[in-house]
């Protein structure tokens, strides 16, 4: 397993999903061994002696964006940390495993594929490419890192099989990359979840709708805010709280100025998970993933656990899961608004999709999914 | 003797089109009349008609053949809005040939549940118009989906119904046989219950290849209901009248079916077709059936899980109900029709959850992405119609306020006695003190001064018309008094 991310020190689901997929085929009685950067600093007793720490010191490997590394390639002489980092992540970590006995490769995101073929290139096993996001998507649909965009293409083109996280992953492989569509098998991502659900809470003196994630291009925040507005305008007693930090921030209070809603909508900074669970998801009526384009969308999974109501847009992975979730088209802002307004209006529906969408992630394991992986590796072996 | 009930159910819903939280308040009409059209022209094509004519032939053809329905008015309101009299024509023409036609709520609503004066009104309502249409006045009930509770029985029955139908379901038979003539519990109404395996066997397995007993033929399935000689004295089959040419389509075989089954059946010497009011007096009432819970003939579990089953749906028909004392009051024709419209089972039928995950099983009859697209559309709709009731609140209101108010100067009613009223109050205790000459200098043959002040200058209609023809002096005084006290209620 080749990853560059690993709980805690994580930026997106990415190292998430390699935590709880290995994890559970660890349980089941794979044998997983797991390429990082670093070893990571969560003591799990199941993970004792099955991370490859591939540097000696820390290495901070920080946020991949597409948007900003784009034009940095066309003029390879610049600080190209990132690339530098995939370069030694390749270098060490083939050095590392060339030699060590294992069946299969699977690796992670395109910063590991490079590391990924050259293994397959030297031991002849069989490599899969477990897509959490495509540069397309990472680029907001549009190319992207030419560099990067190569990287993935030849990768897909050169390994066994490929997992996406959702259909329209797959869809992306297929049409962007022009891959086999059966060389493409569709994984979801699952939860388990095993953090307490805290008590909503009571009396609150207004109903509360709540955008968590990146403020980035590509999470349609700007979407969210210009719902809020109609939402502001159709029910009186309302506020809208904004976590996470990210480049739009500025742009993003100015645009709630704008529509002159900035009364009603904080902007709460970066909080970790724990803190979203324990006091974020409690305070809220309402989730909304607005997403321009969203591979998965972990978030929505994590807040039908919590019992909260989640608007999702119709261009994310997680839709395909759940089914009781409120759908939009994130560019539809009059559908968002009347979606979010109905959610606040209506305890009976309010209270019928917190049931249902409950219902439902729970059948959304990690047990059933590292099940269809083991499917997979028997389909290259 | 196997006496067969055959008795097909005819019901199109008005649907709602797209109604965003945006358009409330804005005047825009609820009815997706494209739709409601092009669902109409299908169903008429594909079955009504096609169906209608192969009855009519039938009972031509064996005189031992016989057919009973119900329609609810709002699928006969859009065959005569839609000019599709032939189907009227038709179905004039299977009653005429002894056919019977039975009662049930205008709107296929649910109304027994939440307002017993609703469901006599609607009750009455259906009456009037198979009056009105085909000349034919129903004694047999049915209740919307088939529900039946001991409760619904006694207000049935109170309200001079012979005979309704039920599901002939275990749970209300406890391993009695439906084919027999029941009574309701300490009342004397008769209940009929439908066959169910028989009654499915066509309505919903008749194309089910997966079936082990399929293809049905007529033949098989008039052995099927011969097998009831000697244990049984009636055979119900109950179904949706759509079941031919529609729920099962034209190419499955199922008109020809339909065609060949009654002669089937008949060729068995002891069997024959009645109605339902026939069958209870030919039959007695083998004994009770105790039904202290709703029943329906919905799905498996027989009950109105599909309507009610979750908190939208109950919220939603809570919050139409809790609209009823308001849109009555309101007296405006228009605003009832519309509330009694938004009161069809249908509405909320399409926020069902219990499939939604599963499947496709009845996305067939809904036109919503989702159950809940289908709570937010309907509950938008209804606060349009509670905002309109409202300003028909305020409107009264301001009538009211109009009316008791002092008139402009200069047009003030002067009495032959030289007193003057402003204002109706004034007017009646002007009246009052009138000699009878005075009164009869106001009021006589050839005029009717109050009436014509009230009517011109202070331009109240309603007590202009009650004292027009009035030539007593202390009834105009009862009547003004009385408008008084109704319009000071109003403020």
């Amino acid at each position: 397993m080749l990853s560059w991310e690993f709980p805690p020190e994580i930026v997106g689901g990415l190292g998430v999903v390699v935590y709880e997929l290995s994890k559970k085929l660890l349980e089941i009685g794979v044998e997983v061994y797991i390429a990082l950067p670093v070893n990571p600093k969560n003591g799990d007793e199941i993970f004792k002696d099955k991370i490859i720490s591939l540097f000696e010191r820390e290495v901070s490997v920080g946020v991949y964006d597409s948007l900003r590394y784009m034009k940095e390639t066309r003029a390879l002489s610049r600080d190209l940390s990132m690339f530098e980092f995939v370069k030694e992540y390749t270098k060490k970590c083939v050095e590392r495993c060339k030699s060590m006995d294992f069946d299969i490769i699977h690796a992670h995101d395109w910063i590991t594929f490079p590391a990924g073929l050259e293994l397959k290139r030297i031991t002849n096993k069989p490599l899969i490419l477990h897509v959490h996001s495509t540069e397309f998507d990472r680029a907001g649909g549009g190319k992207g890192n030419e560099y990067v965009h190569e990287i993935e293409r030849l990768s897909f083109l050169n390994c066994d099989k490929i997992i996406a996280v959702s259909n329209l992953v797959k869809e992306r492989i297929v049409k962007e990359y022009g891959i086999d569509e059966n060389k493409v098998s569709v994984v979801h991502n699952a939860i388990d979840f095993n953090a307490k659900v805290p008590q909503r809470t009571q009396n609150k003196p207004y109903k509360v709708v709540m955008y968590v994630g990146r403020l980035s291009w590509m999470k349609g925040v700007d979407f969210f805010l210009k719902a809020a507005k109609i939402v502001s305008d159709n029910y009186k007693n309302v506020r809208f709280v904004i976590v996470g930090k990210g480049e739009m921030m500025e742009d993003l209070i100015n645009e709630s100025i704008r529509l002159g809603i900035a009364d009603k909508v904080s902007f709460e900074g970066y909080v970790n998970r724990e803190e979203v669970i324990k006091r974020y998801y409690p305070y809220a009526d309402v989730l909304v993933v607005p997403s321009r384009s969203e591979p998965f969308g972990l978030i929505a999974l994590e807040a039908a656990h919590c019992s909260l109501p989640v608007v999702i847009s119709k261009q994310s992975g997680v839709s395909e899961v759940l089914n009781h979730a409120l759908k939009v088209d994130y560019w539809d802002v009059e559908d968002m608004a009347e979606k979010i307004v109905s959610l606040l209006k209506y305890e009976a529906l309010n209270k019928e999709i917190q049931k249902n969408t409950n219902k439902e992630v729970k059948e959304i394991t990690w047990q059933r999914k590292a099940n269809e992986v083991i499917k997979i590796y028997k389909e290259v072996l | 003797m196997v006496s067969v009930i055959f008795y097909l159910h005819i019901h199109q819903p008005y649907r709602v089109r797209r109604y965003r939280i945006f358009d409330i308040c804005k005047g825009k009409y609820y009815w997706d009349i494209k739709k409601n059209k092009e669902i109409l022209d299908r169903v008429v094509r594909k079955s009504y008609l096609p169906t209608t004519n192969i009855l009519i032939d039938l009972m031509k053809k064996y005189e031992k053949f016989k057919v009973s329905f119900s329609i609810t008015g709002t699928v006969l309101e859009q065959l005569m809005e839609n000019k599709y009299n032939n189907v009227i024509d038709n179905l004039r023409k299977i009653v005429d040939m002894g056919g019977e036609v039975v009662d049930e709520t205008y709107y296929h609503s649910l109304s027994f549940l939440y307002s017993e004066e609703e469901f006599k009104e609607q009750v009455k309502m259906h009456n009037e118009i198979i009056n009105d249409v085909f000349g034919y006045d129903p004694k047999i009930f049915r209740n919307t989906e088939l529900v039946y509770s001991n409760e619904i029985g006694k207000m049935v029955e109170k309200m001079g119904y012979k005979g309704i139908l039920a599901e002939g379901h275990e749970k209300i038979l406890k391993n009695k046989s439906p084919a027999f003539i029941y009574k309701g519990k300490d009342i004397n109404l008769k209940i009929l219950l439908r066959n169910y395996r028989l009654s499915d066997d066509i309505a919903f397995r008749f194309s089910l290849y997966t079936w082990e007993e399929f293809p049905l033929t007529a033949d098989k399935f008039a052995q099927w209901v011969s097998a009831y000689n000697g244990n049984g004295e009636v055979v119900n089959l109950f179904m949706d009248f759509e079941t031919f040419g529609e729920h099962q389509w034209h190419e499955t075989g199922i008109l020809e079916f339909l065609k060949h089954v009654p002669k089937e059946i008949l060729k068995h010497k002891d069997n024959e077709f009645i109605t339902p009011s026939e069958a209870i007096r030919k039959y007695k009432a083998k004994e009770e059936v105790d039904v202290p819970f709703i029943s329906s003939w919905a799905d498996t579990e027989r009950d109105l899980s599909a309507w009610l089953g979750n908190d939208m749906q109950k919220y939603a028909l809570h919050s139409v109900y809790a609209l009823e004392k308001d849109v009555k009051e309101s007296n405006n024709k228009y605003l009832i029709e519309e509330w009694r419209k938004l009161q069809i089972s249908d509405h909320f039928y399409f926020m069902c959850t219990k499939w939604f995950a599963d499947g496709d099983v009845h996305k067939y009859f809904n036109p919503y992405e989702t159950p809940y697209d289908a709570f937010i559309n309907y509950m938008n709709i209804l606060e349009d119609l509670r905002e309109r009731v409202k300003k028909e609140k305020v409107n009264e209101r301001d009538a009211a306020l109009k009316i008791l108010s002092d008139v402009p100067l200069g047009k003030e009613f002067y009495f032959v006695n030289g007193k003057i009223a402003k204002n109706i109050k004034e007017l009646m205790i002007e009246i009052k003190n009138l000699s009878r000459n005075e009164f009869k200098h106001h009021v006589n043959r050839n005029k009717n001064d109050f009436y014509n002040w009230i009517k011109d200058v202070v331009g109240d209609d309603e007590l202009s018309i009650k004292i027009k023809k009035v030539r007593s002096k202390a009834q105009i005084i009862r009547e003004i008094n009385k408008r008084i006290k109704d319009l000071k209620e109003k403020i």
